[in-house]
């Protein structure tokens, strides 16, 4: 079976670690073994530590010129058989755009931890924001779907690390750590499972690398070297990687089929918490550090008699449209607190329905305080 | 002081508490107006920023007076009486820590571990020997001695406070 527990590589139990330390020691349990990247704030204790960490765990490093070279060496490490990463931070994501966009094409696992700083541009490099939500799905050229994870918390910082990985090696696409400056540079308690389950990617000698009978399928894949006649092309290819630029059939089912490998498998793929859903009137929705903010929002409004909930979502891409629309038949309003000008607002609202959306937005560089959350709410009374 | 919060943090776990720590960081970590937080809790901390401290050490004028008046009634501002002009009610626990540093250990580095041993000693919250057994896993091998030395003196000041 591809997924498999084995014993967690890092030390297990209560420890006090930062969300960046974290990260990296939830790549390792995970099995990641090559690392490839450029240094950039907030990210670069994520690089630091698998620095010192991959070569002695039999894996490599590699500090590559920039953002560009680092991906790219993530993709080739991934097709030499190595579960691969790089970590980053806005500019770089923006750099290494183009050859995500050749890993969702060849279908090629690669994890990115983005932590998330004060875009856009070179911005504000030591402050946090979360502008790149819809960076990591829309940022490449064409129709392909990725996964990006949420995490609130140091505890999560390693365990959705693990899940980043576990995912876009069964579902063969890159697949996001939507961190944010807060939680990397957080310091928590975690308490780590003395035992982790991780996937290993499929492989059956002798089938299609690029191409299944199913419409939805995730194709087998090999490594360079195990013996298959592999090519890995940019350019749309058949099943077997042999290019076809002008077969307009070939090009309608690669498309079709990566973005349906994810999108058909969302109820699987998606995650979310929900908070005080019951009764809830209305209801915050709200993902990373900014959840923490509202779940203290939510239980300060609770105590001044208000009905209000919070759906957090820790899976964004896929969307998970449909529990919007869940939530919405019962719910008078929903308040999306961001620290962006409205990325997920936007996609709440093309669920909710007819149920009213208001959006708080804070881009100063700093976490959206409960109190700021808490006065959203009385408005909406 | 990073160091500081990240040694209470570490030994709040070691002891079975919940800890969550931030601290200044990048350029302002280094020789400016540097901050250090930590919420301690039994339970599972939901918002892990400090919003209304219950303590306060302030180790400068200008952290004294950005941040004594946010703290919670009833809570402790501690300050380096060298350093810093207290006003009331702000004005009880005072210690000449910096200048403890040089004349007693010959070390300003060590000013930050004094300072943990005040908090350990006047809140109580903290268990000695898992302080101990944190601060040395923390600092360099060769200044151990002398670390927890500074460590002694501040939870001896602090106990005498704690117990005030």
């Amino acid at each position: 079976m591809p997924l498999t527990t084995v014993t967690n590589p890092v030390k297990a139990g209560s420890r006090y670690l930062s969300g960046n330390d974290a990260a990296a020691e939830g790549a390792i349990a995970a099995g990641c073994r090559f690392y490839g990247g450029y240094p950039i704030t907030p990210s670069s204790e994520i690089m630091e530590y698998m620095s010192r960490e991959m070569v002695p765990r039999g894996g490599a490093f590699l500090q590559m010129e920039d953002e560009i070279a680092s991906i790219s060496s993530v993709v080739g490490a991934s097709w030499s058989g190595a579960k691969a990463m790089t970590a980053t931070s806005g500019p770089g994501l923006s750099l290494m755009q183009e050859c995500l966009g050749y890993a969702a094409f060849t279908e090629t696992p690669v994890v990115v931890v983005d932590v998330q700083r004060a875009g856009p541009c070179t911005g504000q490099a030591t402050k946090v924001g979360a502008g790149d939500i819809m960076a990591v799905k829309w940022g490449s050229h064409g129709d392909y779907q990725v996964v990006a994870l949420s995490p609130w918390s140091v505890q999560e910082m390693f365990s959705l690390t693990v899940e980043a990985f576990n995912l876009s090696e069964r579902l063969r696409v890159p697949a996001f750590l939507l961190a944010e400056e807060a939680t990397g540079h957080l310091r928590e308690r975690v308490d780590l499972p003395e035992t982790i389950e991780i996937y290993n990617r499929d492989y059956t000698p002798g089938q299609p690398v690029f191409g299944c009978a199913e419409a939805d399928g995730i194709p087998s894949m090999p490594c360079f070297g195990a013996g298959e006649k592999l090519m890995v092309t940019g350019s749309t290819h058949d099943q077997w990687g042999f290019r076809k630029t002008e077969g307009p059939e070939f090009h309608d089912r690669l498309v079709r089929r990566l973005s349906r490998k994810v999108l058909d498998r969302k109820a699987e793929i998606c995650r979310h918490e929900g908070y005080y859903l019951d009764d809830a009137e209305v209801v915050v929705v709200a993902y990373g550090f900014t959840a923490r903010s509202a779940l203290r929002a939510v239980r300060q409004a609770r105590q001044d008699g208000m009905a209000v909930g919070l759906l957090r979502l820790i899976t964004i891409w896929p969307f998970d449209g449909e529990l919007i629309s869940r939530v919405a038949q019962g719910a008078r309003g929903f308040l999306v607190p961001e620290m962006n000008l409205g990325q997920v607002d936007g996609l709440v609202r093309s669920a909710a329905g007819d149920t009213p959306v208001k959006s708080l937005t804070q881009v100063n560089g700093s976490t959206i305080s409960p109190a700021s959350i808490l006065a959203a709410l009385g408005e909406m009374r | 002081m990073v160091l500081a919060g990240v040694l209470l943090g570490q030994a709040a776990v070691d002891q079975g508490l919940y800890a969550a720590g931030s601290n200044s960081y990048g350029a302002q970590a280094r020789g400016s107006a540097a901050r250090a937080d930590l919420v301690l809790d039994q339970q599972e901390i939901d918002y892990p920023h400090v919003e209304l401290p219950d303590l306060l050490v302030a180790m400068s004028q200008g952290a004294y007076d950005t941040y004594a008046s946010g703290v919670a009634p009833g809570g402790k501002v501690l300050f380096d009486s060298g350093l810093v002009e207290p006003k009331a009610p702000h004005d009880r626990y005072g210690a000449k820590v910096t200048a403890m540093s040089l004349e007693e250990f010959k070390n300003r580095q060590v000013a930050n571990v004094i300072w943990v041993g005040l908090v350990a000693g006047v809140t109580g919250w903290f268990q000695t020997e898992v302080l101990e057994r944190t601060l040395v896993n923390l600092v360099p091998e060769r200044f151990a001695e002398l670390n927890k030395a500074a460590l002694a003196r501040g939870l001896e000041l602090g106990r005498a406070w704690g117990g005030a």
